[in-house]
């Protein structure tokens, strides 16, 4: 039953995934048995279980915090930029005004 | 050498930092090319810090791991070394920082000697999932060393290395350790900084280690646990050093839960665990049965909790954020092309997987409910644990496969889990140490503690590997 939820097309394009053609119904078909597998959490009764929306996690969790770091871990972080450009300015992909 | 072994050679004087260092190197470069459990080994910088070591550098470190040498997994960050994760989408990517556990470990002395080869983003039981080729089990080099931390689990069970660490996110320290024969350890759940560990599953992943003996854990683990304002995670816990040898076996209270002892487990199995469970009974410790029914669930729930967040993980690795692009035209076509590109197939499944149980219509009936039923587990697992002291059983349901034995066959791949998720899932800590063998290869046991009592499992294992 569960492999017929699956539509691998709109979950790859959920998911801006590419899948190879060759390799779709492969991937299809695992995912189709893994759901089948986890069907079984569906019969269990957790009526007493909390709503999970109604449960604190227990961690603590704090706010962004700015911290200073030093050169040389800066330097490695702009290291894995695409490039820089000769006046010192970061370049990444671009993101917006792409021709279609 | 274990570490107590080189820290005495050190401390008489018998040996130097760099000796240590160089016969480490040495059997690298012997044992690892049929092996392959190394991406990297960083040779020239070890021999640099371990020169550092022995004239008193700069530094003058003298730390609680002074001159011992180390590994760590290709998806624990390392400042200015490549961290891939074991994909190709991050093959150049360069660490930018220290995570936490490497630079306590630095910092106490520990020389690192390179990263080691795993499942892609720790997706996968085998360590075929690598984008960078097959580790093979030093034990039997036609088979498996388990997954995901196989290259680290095969640089300890060969003697490369003394110790390294990994991350555990459903046994990825654990059953590698049990399919290679040395000792794996995850910790509690916040009791070691995951800072600069790439995440796959934030609420199940941890960093652990494996060692050849639970002593060298313990001491590896004295050092790398504590709270870190970096990972807000590490302060949920109040986690207690291990003192090993502190525990009493006469009245230990061992939980067996029938469920651990199921189908799915390989008959010879039981014989090397029924024979440790009575040599801890010869002591006297006392066998408690447990029926703990939602044990059967637990990989079910594991497989729809973890993929769920890895699809979100994922995410970063756009092309954009992290990861090295595919040219298109079209933005979106790019990220796709991307990802499509520079992922390997069990990632895809795992986020076309955890994209299915996240969408609307299906949200509720699977993710929800697995949400639901984790809490069942730990409740579960909670009032179990007021009956005994520890849970042990198997670590694997099997020993370790021939290479390409279950690579096709996902569910049975994910089947080598169902011990080691219960942990997981509870945030428990969980240790396993070889107890026999099936056909020639190592057995792993498993025990698992309450929520903190990370210095119980170690000693009660650490016991068994002394004294049984």
């Amino acid at each position: 039953m569960a492999e017929s939820l699956i539509n691998i097309e709109a979950l790859a394009a959920l998911s801006y995934l590419e899948i190879a053609a060759g390799r779709k119904d492969k991937i299809a078909e695992d995912i189709g048995e893994i759901l089948l597998y986890v069907e079984r959490i569906r019969a269990l009764d957790l009526s007493d279980e909390p709503d999970p929306r109604e449960v604190q996690t227990p961690s603590d969790m704090r706010e962004d915090i700015v911290g200073n770091h030093s050169e040389v871990e800066c330097e490695r972080i702009v290291e894995n930029f695409p490039s820089v450009s000769s006046d010192g300015l970061l370049e990444a992909h671009a993101a917006l005004g792409r021709d279609l | 050498m274990t570490i107590r072994e080189i820290q005495t050679h050190l401390a008489d004087g018998s040996m130097t930092a760099r000796a240590v260092v160089d016969g480490f190197l040495s059997r690298i470069e012997k044992r690892d090319a049929s092996l392959g459990a190394f991406l990297e080994t960083y040779a020239g910088d070890a021999r640099i810090r371990a020169d550092e070591l022995d004239t008193g550098g700069a530094d003058k470190t003298t730390g609680a791991l002074f001159g011992v040498p180390f590994v760590n997994k290709d998806n624990i960050l390392v400042a200015g070394k490549v961290a891939s994760g074991g994909s190709h989408i991050l093959e150049n990517y360069i660490g930018s920082y220290d995570a936490t556990a490497i630079r306590r470990l630095k910092e106490a002395g520990a020389v690192l000697l390179g990263r080691t080869n795993m499942d892609e983003f720790g997706c996968g039981s085998s360590t075929e999932s690598s984008a960078f080729g097959v580790t093979k089990n030093p034990l039997d080099t036609e088979r498996v060393p388990g997954g995901s931390s196989g290259g680290l689990a095969a640089a300890v069970a060969s003697q490369m290395v003394p110790c390294g660490i990994g991350s555990d996110t459903g046994g990825s320290i654990r059953q590698p350790a049990a399919l290679c024969g040395v000792c794996g350890f995850k910790p509690t759940y916040g009791a070691i900084s995951r800072y600069g560990l790439m995440a796959m599953a934030s609420s199940l992943d941890t960093i652990g280690i494996i060692a050849a003996n639970v002593e060298d854990i313990a001491s590896v683990f004295r050092v790398i646990s504590g709270a870190d304002p970096l990972d807000v995670t590490s302060r949920t816990v109040d986690v207690p050093l291990p003192e090993l040898g502190a525990v009493n076996v006469e009245g230990l209270r061992i939980g067996v839960p029938k469920q651990y002892f199921d189908d799915h487990l390989e008959p010879g199995i039981v014989d090397s665990i029924e024979q440790a469970l009575r040599a801890y009974e010869q002591a006297g410790a006392v066998r408690v049965p447990l029926d703990i029914p939602i044990l059967e669930d637990a990989l079910a729930i594991y497989y729809v909790l973890m993929p769920a967040e890895v699809s979100s993980n994922m995410n970063r690795y756009d092309g954009l954020q992290y990861g090295s692009e595919t040219p298109e035209s079209d933005l979106f076509a790019q990220v796709r092309a991307t990802r499509g590109a520079g992922f390997g197939d069990e990632v895809k499944r795992r986020i076309l997987l955890g994209t299915f149980v996240l969408s609307a219509g299906y949200v509720d009936a699977y993710y929800k409910k697995a949400v639901r039923a984790r809490y069942a587990l730990r409740r579960a697992l909670e009032e179990a644990f007021k009956d005994c002291d520890v849970i042990v059983g198997p670590t694997s349901p099997t020993v370790a496969w021939k290479i390409g034995e279950k690579f096709d066959d996902p569910v049975t791949m994910y089947l080598s889990d169902i011990y080691t998720v219960v942990a997981s899932l509870a945030g428990l800590p969980a240790i396993s140490i070889p107890c026999g063998a099936l056909n020639g290869l190592p057995v792993g046991l498993q025990l698992m503690g309450r929520l903190g009592e990370d210095a119980k499992v170690m000693d009660a294992a650490h016991w068994y590997m002394t004294q049984a």
